[in-house]
């Protein structure tokens, strides 16, 4: 009796061995079976609206390559995710795809993560001459292409035409000199309602270095030595400081609003802009898509136009240009390739195109999108292009130093009353100092 | 020994099992996928028909040989040992497959340096388990978790094997050709290793508690309770050891280094960060501004105070009033700063609006660097006002009614009945407040970041922005970490102030 229990048992202990055994295999099978599909990374700092643009891609990229499925896992703070994407890079879990800013492309070039595109752009459908060779020089490093280049803009004017014409003013026309620009601010800034306040500026002063960059360039001057390696001997020279002392002359002189704390960032100044008290602001083609709205219900008209020159010099404009990169550690280097080429193609831009997100970087696509364009402003951006100077982010890995630096800068003039000697003076020096690093 | 202890000397040996089971599934995994990754290559490269070039094969045994085959078949590369791997060779391009090279695995010339800690685990495992029947009486869980553990070192040692091949094919080169930098890339089983030697010291550990405790009956009752109090901590002190003195040391570690994410050369630079911290205007400035900013405590603290004596009446409506005041501390801070963004605006700002009703100039609250900051201390008082409240409330209703109705009954009047009786018995509430209150403030972020970004002019520019703004804006982590440190030392100073507050306060308040 007790022998047939013990046989009884072991049958249970062996049948239950059994299942165990066979639930293992199935997991283990099934574990297999869940890598086969090839899954693409893809990550950038856009925002959902664009994400929901480049959501087509995406599917039209997995329908031309079954088999494999891309999540799309966007960060929403740009200064983080230069981090995360250097970060995951590091530690050997790239994305296989992101997003490059051109000023960030220093950053990521003396880290050398990302992949050459160079090589492999014939064979994904890539022709870099058919680009506007003005956007892809900032992703140009070394001999090396590190993104093909997706969407880009100019630093412009924006100005309000309404308020022109009940100033008396004609149109600003590209190319315009510093004096007229003065001219204009001056006549555009009043006091509407005569309660002697004004409340109608001629313009903004943006402390942010993004925004006045092209102002220095078109007096001759610069920031940054032209090796990048010093801002004593550029900032700090007559063109530049000449132009300082004009910019932050404006505020002071009532024809733009004091500038607010954090620079403009929360947009406030756009807000004034779009309910018709300001004449003048300076942005990029990023503006458009949120300015669409009121164009369409005719609350404002407005026009664009070249960042303003001093006599004797050309004008002169960043281009502030994105592409998308591949980590040289991306276990999918050639869907990876390819996913990046996709998103750059004729289709794709359109698409952004006609968002209004961006000036297409493909020449073709650009001028067809400025020709459908009936506003007048997508030609007056294409005009600056041949303008166009790389950003120093795309040279100085540094760049945010900088860009903080000299945002300080102008605080320490318009807010802290220095002299703009003494102010170029100090921001050189704490320049100099992150470059030597 | 006691049923109990057996059960606990199974329940060891069977976690130890799983546990063991688990790191060696995760490892043979990794090594399972770079080797499918390997066979996915080549099986691209036997797709592609262009015909594979067997090149330098590298210790390969007598008895294997290499089968490269181009048809449908995947490529596989076997040799009799079944320990050949193959990785595919690229153009100089680093794009286009056009070949392959395949090496042989030797256990004893490659995996044994590798494998050394997988067999340091399996004896010390062993000599563990010699320990384990004397308490479980050979049980089948010790037998288990021996085969755990022998498994485990099996998955390590696949693994150096794989990684040494790697190795040998990475030796391997040509001008115009490039091997695979993926394929060749085998998982790092150091972290596996790591963990099976854990485990089985954790495993000797507890064997030895269990044992320790089954002869415990004969030891002196204080030496039991005291370590029985460190059993109960013992979780805690885990949890505390991971997750904060780690972080603090690693922090502590970057401070001291010239310190990159991506930088393989970490050089120790000893205190050369804090010394650049200290000719820095800015972090001077910054800390300055965190003094200022702690101001609104107090001053809070005071609000606090007058509204929770005033709530704390029998009256209608009172707790909706209560809820009303305590709203802005459950409020997002993110919704709190912008909506106070808009309030303090210049141009656009109701409180603007109300100067100017009144014919008085409006005020660029944000944008002015002498009302900046505390324009921020008004929005943080307003948000902390409901949470003192609350407290002040709890400190006030914990005063007995008996002693205030005696100073009533002896003839104070309601401020000597404040001045002597409520005041000092609110005291270590007051003590509480003020000093976290402080420290809190210390902490102040999301309203910085959201309504000035540290502006203008670094008028609101406080220590922990500062140091969001040197790691993530600048890539100044070892910076950054520097001026942590200095954080961190400035609250434990305050907190140690409040403990000896605490201990000076007198027994009665």
């Amino acid at each position: 009796m007790a022998h047939g229990w013990r046989s009884v048992r072991a049958r249970r202990v062996a049948a239950a061995t059994v299942r165990i055994l066979v639930a293992t295999g199935a997991l283990a099978v099934a574990a297999c079976g869940a890598d086969e599909a090839v899954t693409l990374r893809i990550t950038s700092w856009q925002s959902p609206e664009e994400n929901a643009i480049d959501a087509v891609e995406f599917r039209s990229f997995e329908a031309a390559h079954p088999g494999v499925r891309i999540v799309n896992d966007p960060v929403s703070n740009s200064a983080e995710y230069r981090e995360k994407v250097l970060t995951s890079i590091g530690a050997g879990t790239p994305p296989d795809v992101f997003l490059l800013d051109g000023i960030d492309v220093a950053a990521f070039a003396s880290r050398d993560v990302a992949l050459d595109l160079q090589p492999f752009a014939e064979r994904v459908g890539v022709l870099l001459g058919l680009f506007f060779p003005q956007v892809v020089e900032p992703f140009k490093v070394g001999g090396k292409l590190l993104a093909f280049p997706k969407g880009f803009s100019p630093m412009v004017y924006y100005y309000n035409r309404a308020l022109f014409a009940d100033a008396g003013l004609a149109p600003p026309k590209n190319g315009w000199t510093q004096d007229e620009f003065l001219a204009a601010v001056r006549a555009l800034t009043r006091d509407t309602d005569g309660d002697g306040v004004v409340d109608q500026w001629g313009t903004v002063l943006d402390q942010r270095l993004y925004a006045w960059q092209a102002w220095i360039w078109s007096a001759g001057g610069d920031v940054l030595t032209a090796d990048g390696a010093h801002a004593t001997g550029a900032v700090d020279q007559p063109e530049a400081e000449r132009t300082l002392t004009f910019l932050t002359d404006l505020p002071r002189r009532g024809y733009a609003p004091p500038p607010s704390a954090s620079g403009g960032a929360l947009g406030f100044e756009q807000r004034l802009f779009y309910s018709g008290r300001l004449g003048l602001m300076t942005s990029g083609h990023w503006m458009i898509p949120r300015m669409r709205r009121y164009l369409e219900q005719g609350r404002v008209q407005l026009g664009v136009v070249s960042v303003p020159r001093t006599p004797g010099h050309q004008v002169k404009t960043p281009l502030f240009a994105s592409g998308w990169a591949v980590p040289y550690n991306t276990p999918h280097r050639k869907l990876a390739v390819e996913l990046a080429a996709w998103m750059v193609r004729a289709d794709a831009q359109r698409r952004r195109a006609a968002s209004g997100l961006e000036i297409p970087t493909l020449l073709t696509v650009a001028y067809e999108s400025a020709a459908k364009d009936r506003t007048g402003m997508e030609m007056d951006f294409l005009w600056q292009v041949p303008y166009g100077g790389v950003p120093w982010g795309a040279r100085v890995a540094q760049y945010r130093e900088v860009e903080k630096a000299m945002m300080d800068l102008v605080d320490r003039v318009v807010v802290d009353r220095v002299s703009v000697r003494e102010a170029t003076r100090e921001a050189a020096a704490v320049v100099d100092r992150a470059l030597s690093r | 020994m006691t049923a109990s202890h057996r059960r606990a000397a199974v329940l060891v040996a069977v976690v130890w099992a799983v546990a063991t089971v688990g790191v060696a599934w995760r490892a043979l995994r990794g090594v399972d996928r770079a080797a499918r990754s390997h066979e996915a290559l080549a099986m691209a490269l036997s797709s592609r028909g262009t015909v594979p070039t067997p090149a330098w094969p590298v210790g390969l045994g007598a008895r294997d040989s290499l089968a490269v085959r181009t048809e449908e078949t995947p490529l596989v590369v076997r040799g009799p040992s079944g320990n050949v791997i193959t990785a595919p060779v690229k153009d100089a391009d680093d794009w286009d497959v056009i070949g392959a090279v395949s090496v042989a695995a030797r256990w004893r010339e490659r995996a044994v340096p590798v494998a050394l800690p997988a067999a340091a685990a399996l004896v010390f495992a062993a000599t563990l388990l010699l320990a384990v029947p004397a308490v479980t009486g050979g049980s089948a869980a010790a037998l288990t978790a021996g085969a755990a553990t022998v498994f485990g070192a099996a998955a390590l040692t696949t693994g150096a094997r794989l990684r040494a091949a790697a190795h040998a094919l990475a030796a391997v080169g040509h001008d115009a050709t490039v091997l695979d930098r993926v394929a060749l890339r085998v998982p790092s089983l150091s972290l596996a290793t790591l963990a099976l030697v854990l485990l089985a010291a954790c495993a000797a550990v507890a064997v030895g508690v269990v044992r320790w405790h089954a002869a415990a009956a004969g030891r002196p009752v204080r030496v039991r309770e005291t370590l029985n109090a460190w059993g109960f901590i013992a979780p805690s002190f885990v949890h505390l050891a991971l997750f904060t003195i780690a972080p603090v040391a690693f922090l502590l570690w970057i401070s001291v280094h010239d310190w990159d994410l991506l930088a393989s050369d970490r050089p120790f630079v000893g205190l050369a960060h804090f010394r650049e911290l200290g000719a820095d205007p800015l972090f001077w400035r910054a800390l300055r501004n965190g003094l200022v900013y702690a101001l609104y405590v107090p001053v809070t603290m005071v609000a606090a105070l007058a509204a929770a004596l005033l709530l704390d009446q029998p009256l209608r409506g009172i707790k909706v009033l209560r809820v009303v005041v305590f709203l802005p501390y459950v409020a997002s801070t993110v919704a709190v700063a912008l909506a106070w963004q808009w309030l303090l605006h210049r141009d656009f700002g109701l409180l603007n609006a109300a100067l100017a009703a009144v014919h008085l100039p409006r005020v660029d609250w944000l944008g002015n660097p002498s009302t900046a900051l505390p324009a921020l201390m008004l929005v943080s008082a307003w948000g902390q006002l409901g949470y003192m409240m609350v407290v002040y409330l709890a400190g006030l209703q914990a005063i007995p009614a008996s002693l205030v109705e005696a100073a009533r009954l002896d003839g104070a009047d309601a401020w000597q009945r404040f001045r002597f009786v409520i005041w000092p018995m609110l005291r270590p509430v007051s003590t509480y407040l003020l000093l976290t209150g402080i420290i809190w403030s210390f902490h102040g972020f999301t309203l910085v970041y959201v309504m000035t970004e540290g502006g203008p002019a670094h008028a609101t520019d406080v220590l922990v922005y500062r140091i969001y703004q040197t790691a993530w804006e600048f890539r100044r982590f070892d910076v950054a970490a520097a001026m942590s440190v200095v954080l961190c030392l400035l609250l434990l100073a305050l907190t140690a102030l409040q403990w000896r507050t605490v201990k000076g306060e007198p027994a009665d308040a």
